[in-house]
Formats: structure tokens, C-alpha cells, sequence
């Protein structure tokens, strides 16, 4: 019996991990950013935290629909519609710019590997050596 | 206005020609359907159906500095022979960021208020056509904005908690062709006064501030906000342009805003409650103009990402020291809405309202005074409304 429920929490901290590991925040290859927290992420997409550490004002990228960009939304306690919504009042209000979104991963990347102050995020399996992998910080709200 | 507008464009030259940064442009076009029957409400002809009803707005943003951000909105509108798609600048502001938690905004920009003034002309943001008349009423729509200075941020305490704050100073600019004026112009038509007059209107030194919860109950915001404003009134006799003697519609009691918001999952509920009084004051005597004790309760529910339904019932007592049980003095509205999100740009809105009485209906819309207590169609009436909006 405990040996069970020994399994059945092994898999699900897997599982766990495993929906974190399909994500990966990545910016631009010169940034200095080696990790950003589940937190300050959250922040960042809510357009309180504006500027990097170390200068720059951040450029919020996204992608447009999928299971990955569902999962970022998860990440961030919001559902889809709500950060589309989110986004378009920053716009039309004037409080911020808007969320660039992409269709493919790939013109994200693209995207991101020629602006300095981008943040976005892909799914790991794909190839990202036009920019910088970096890590989230796991600590969950 | 104008003078404000080139400020703000000449700072934005200046600092295009100093970085790399783009300049975003986007824009909404809206297009409305009004049909209500017994009364016209918002527009002339709504009884027999009107279509005079749309929005165009155009803005512009960029960020000029790792702190500095400016940004401006062309709005051109038409509500019945309201706006006539005259372009106006609807917002125009630099907002420079002092700290984290702080942010110093000069322009002209929406008031503090409901938790909906802000976007209240950009359909998208919202899940009704028409934002609850009870708090947002069209005809105030002139004090919904004002021009000046604000300071405004989030402050986190702890780690699950932070307050929004804004407070702002300024004054508030009236359009001579606005609701509001012409609801003026009306007051001075009536009885004993009766007099035929052009009204210019202004309102310096105004006050507002909010601050808003963001509680540590995930989806949980409480706020409440403050205004104070005293409007001089400058009316000449027409048709020899006589000056009346100097009068004022004086904020007796603050118009003060309290509100509550739940998001949870598909579920969002949102509840807010309006007070105040506002008197005029005038010819040796004291009267109340208005006196509010309004509130809503609204419930929104989202299928999935293209079908949002949505319900409010809300309460409107324009005059509460007139007698709350005359027809001319409360107005409740059940509404139910449809909204569907075609797709990125385009949305469709559908929306019934089942209404009792008529306080929010204008004397300049129903010139036969057919909605005054003795002399009226009845008090239950309803409204359909169609609107469809393309955004980019």
C-alpha cells in the first residue's frame, strides 16, 4: 500500500515537472538574465515590472494560441483570454505597449534573437541557439 | 486642448529622432444598433431603431525611455446627433516612472472611478455593450476624464498583497455640445426660470483619487475612489446674449466609488456602489441638481475563448431627496448579454435590458415630457442593442 502511494506521488512530481520542463523562457543572446522566478515572470506579463535590472525596457513577446502558450498562461494564473484582454486594455488605455505575439515558434525566436530586450518562451524541444535559454525559478505562487 | 496635444507631439519627435524604438499604432471601429421601446434613451429616434451609434479611435505609443512613455488617442464618436465623428484627442500623456512603485503622468487622461472608466469607450475591453448606467452614465461622460497631473503605481505589501493607487489634480474641460451641457440648457428651460441660453461650463482644481486592493484571495480586488469637483457655469440669455450672474453646480457631497471584483476560473462578479450630491447654486438659492445612490451587480460568465454571457442588475436614483417612488426618479435594469469573439479582430455584441423607470432618460430626447410622473407611458420598458467592433 505505501509502496502505492510511493509511486503514485513519484509520478505525479513528475508529471509536475514535466509540464514546467516543455516550457523554456529565452532572451536575447547577449542578455545578462540567467534566471527569472515563477514571481517576477508573473510581474513582468502584468506590466508592473517595465525595465531589466540592467536597463532596457522588457519586450513582452508571446505566442499566439497552442497548448505551450496555454501552459505559459498557467504558469502566469491567468487563462488565455485573460491576458489577451489584459494586453489590448495596456494598449488602448495607453498604459503599455502591446504583446507581440507569433504564430510559430520559430518567428518568435526570430524575433526575440534580434531584439536585446525580448522575453519569451518555446517549448524545450525545439532549437534555440539563435538566442539564450534561461531558467525559471520553480518556487510556485 | 491643441496646446497640449502639440507638447506631447513635439517631445515624441524629439524622441523618435533619439532612439530606435517603433511607434505603435492601433485602432477600433465600432458600429451600434439602439432599439427601445415607449422612450428614446441615449440617442433621438432609439424608439423606432437608430443606428447613429459608433466609434473610431486611433492611438499612438511609444516608449521613449527606459521611463518615459507617451501615448495619444484620436477618438471620433456618434451617439444620436451627439459627436457627429468629430475627432477629438481623446487621451493624450507622458508617463515617466520614477521608481517601481511610482509613476508621475501629465495630460489628459480618465479620471479615477469606477474600476471601468479607464477603457470605457473601447467596447473589446468589456464584456456588455453599454457599462452599467448606474456608475458609468453616458451623460457624465464629460467628468470621466480631466486634464493635469497624476501619481499613480502598485505598492505590494508582503507578498500577496498590494494596493493600486492614483491620485490626480486638474480640471475637467465640458463640450459645449455634451449631454451634460445640454442637460444645463434644459435645467434653465424649465420652470420658473425658463430662459433660452447658451452654457459654457468649467471645472478647476479638481480632485480624484482611488486605491484599489489586490487582495491575497486570488482574483480578489477591492477599491474605492474619490472626486471632487465644482463646476462654474457661464450662461448667456439668448437670443441678445445677455450674461446671467455667476452660478456653480457645487460637489456638496463627494462622488465616491466603491467597488469589488471576483475573477475565478470562467466566473468573474463585479459590484460597485456610487454616492454623492451635487447642488446648484444660483439665482440667491440652493438646489440639488442630482443626488446619487446607485449601485450594480454584475455576474459574467466565459464559455470558452470566442462566447462570454453576461448579467446586471443595477439601480439608479438620480434624486434621492425628490421622493424615490416616482417614476421619474429611479431606473433598474436586468441586462443580459451575448458577446462573441469572432476572432482576434473582430467581436459581436448582443444585449436585452428590461427596465423600470426613467431617471437616466433625457429631457432633450423625449422633448413631449412624456416620461414625467404624471404624464407618462408607464414604467416598464425595454431595450435591444447590437454593436460589432473591428480592432487592430
Amino acid at each position: 500500500m505505501i509502496h502505492t502511494i510511493k509511486n503514485i506521488i513519484l509520478v505525479l512530481i513528475l508529471m509536475v515537472n514535466f509540464s514546467y520542463a516543455e516550457l523554456v523562457l529565452i532572451v536575447h543572446k547577449d542578455s545578462p538574465i540567467k534566471h527569472i522566478s515563477v514571481k517576477h515572470l508573473q510581474k513582468i506579463y502584468e506590466n508592473k515590472s517595465k525595465t531589466w535590472a540592467h536597463g532596457g525596457s522588457i519586450i513582452r513577446t508571446s505566442l499566439r494560441k497552442g497548448e505551450n502558450h496555454r501552459n505559459f498562461c498557467n504558469i502566469l494564473g491567468k487563462n488565455t483570454t485573460q491576458l489577451k484582454r489584459f494586453w489590448k486594455k495596456q494598449v488602448f488605455t495607453g498604459r503599455g505597449p502591446s504583446l507581440k505575439t507569433y504564430s510559430s515558434q520559430k518567428s518568435l525566436i526570430e524575433y526575440i534573437s534580434t531584439h536585446e530586450n525580448s522575453l519569451g518562451y518555446v517549448d524545450s524541444s525545439i532549437d534555440t541557439s539563435l538566442v539564450k535559454v534561461i531558467k525559471i525559478q520553480r518556487v510556485l505562487p | 486642448m491643441i496646446k497640449l496635444f502639440f507638447i506631447i507631439f513635439f517631445i515624441q519627435i524629439y524622441f523618435i529622432q533619439a532612439s530606435e524604438t517603433e511607434i505603435e499604432i492601433h485602432g477600433y471601429l465600432s458600429r451600434g444598433y439602439i432599439k427601445t421601446s415607449k422612450y428614446n434613451f441615449l440617442a433621438e429616434n432609439s424608439s423606432t431603431g437608430t443606428s447613429k451609434w459608433g466609434e473610431l479611435g486611433i492611438n499612438f505609443g511609444y516608449q521613449a525611455h527606459d521611463r518615459l512613455r507617451i501615448g495619444a488617442q484620436i477618438l471620433a464618436r456618434e451617439l444620436g446627433t451627439v459627436g457627429k465623428y468629430k475627432p477629438t484627442l481623446d487621451w493624450a500623456f507622458l508617463d515617466y516612472q520614477l521608481t517601481d512603485w511610482a509613476t508621475v503622468r501629465y495630460g489628459k487622461f480618465f479620471t479615477t472611478g469606477s474600476l471601468y472608466n479607464e477603457g470605457r469607450d473601447i467596447d473589446l475591453l468589456r464584456n456588455s455593450i453599454l457599462l452599467p448606467n448606474a456608475i458609468n452614465s453616458e451623460d457624465f461622460r464629460d467628468i470621466s476624464q480631466m486634464k493635469g497631473l497624476s501619481l499613480h503605481g502598485d505598492v505590494n505589501i508582503g507578498d500577496k498583497n498590494s494596493i493600486s493607487y492614483n491620485f490626480s489634480k486638474g480640471n475637467v474641460s465640458f463640450d459645449e455640445n455634451s449631454a451634460f451641457t445640454s442637460d444645463i440648457q434644459s435645467f434653465f428651460k424649465q420652470n420658473p426660470i425658463n430662459l433660452n441660453t447658451a452654457v459654457k461650463l468649467n471645472a478647476d482644481n479638481v480632485l480624484a483619487y482611488s486605491l484599489v486592493w489586490n487582495t491575497w484571495i486570488k482574483g480578489l480586488r477591492l477599491g474605492f475612489s474619490s472626486l471632487n469637483l465644482n463646476i462654474g457655469i457661464d450662461a448667456k440669455i439668448l437670443p441678445f446674449q445677455i450674461s446671467l450672474p455667476s452660478m456653480i453646480i457645487n460637489n456638496s457631497k463627494k462622488l465616491k466609488v466603491k467597488s469589488l471584483e471576483y475573477v475565478k476560473n470562467k466566473w468573474s462578479y463585479i459590484s460597485e456602489y456610487v454616492t454623492g450630491r451635487l447642488d446648484f447654486i444660483g439665482f440667491g438659492t440652493t438646489q440639488t441638481f442630482i443626488s446619487y445612490q446607485n449601485h450594480y451587480h454584475q455576474l459574467i460568465y466565459r464559455l470558452n475563448e470566442r462566447y462570454g454571457l453576461g448579467l446586471i442588475n443595477e439601480k439608479t436614483h438620480k434624486n434621492s431627496l425628490a421622493g424615490k417612488d416616482l417614476i421619474n426618479q429611479y431606473q433598474k435594469d436586468l441586462t443580459f448579454t451575448l458577446r462573441v469573439d469572432i476572432s482576434d479582430n473582430w467581436l459581436l455584441k448582443l444585449e436585452y435590458h428590461d427596465l423600470e423607470g426613467t431617471t437616466n432618460l433625457r429631457g432633450v430626447l423625449n422633448p413631449s415630457g412624456q416620461f414625467i410622473p404624471s404624464f407618462n407611458k408607464g414604467e416598464n420598458w425595454d431595450m435591444f442593442m447590437a454593436k460589432v467592433t473591428y480592432s487592430f
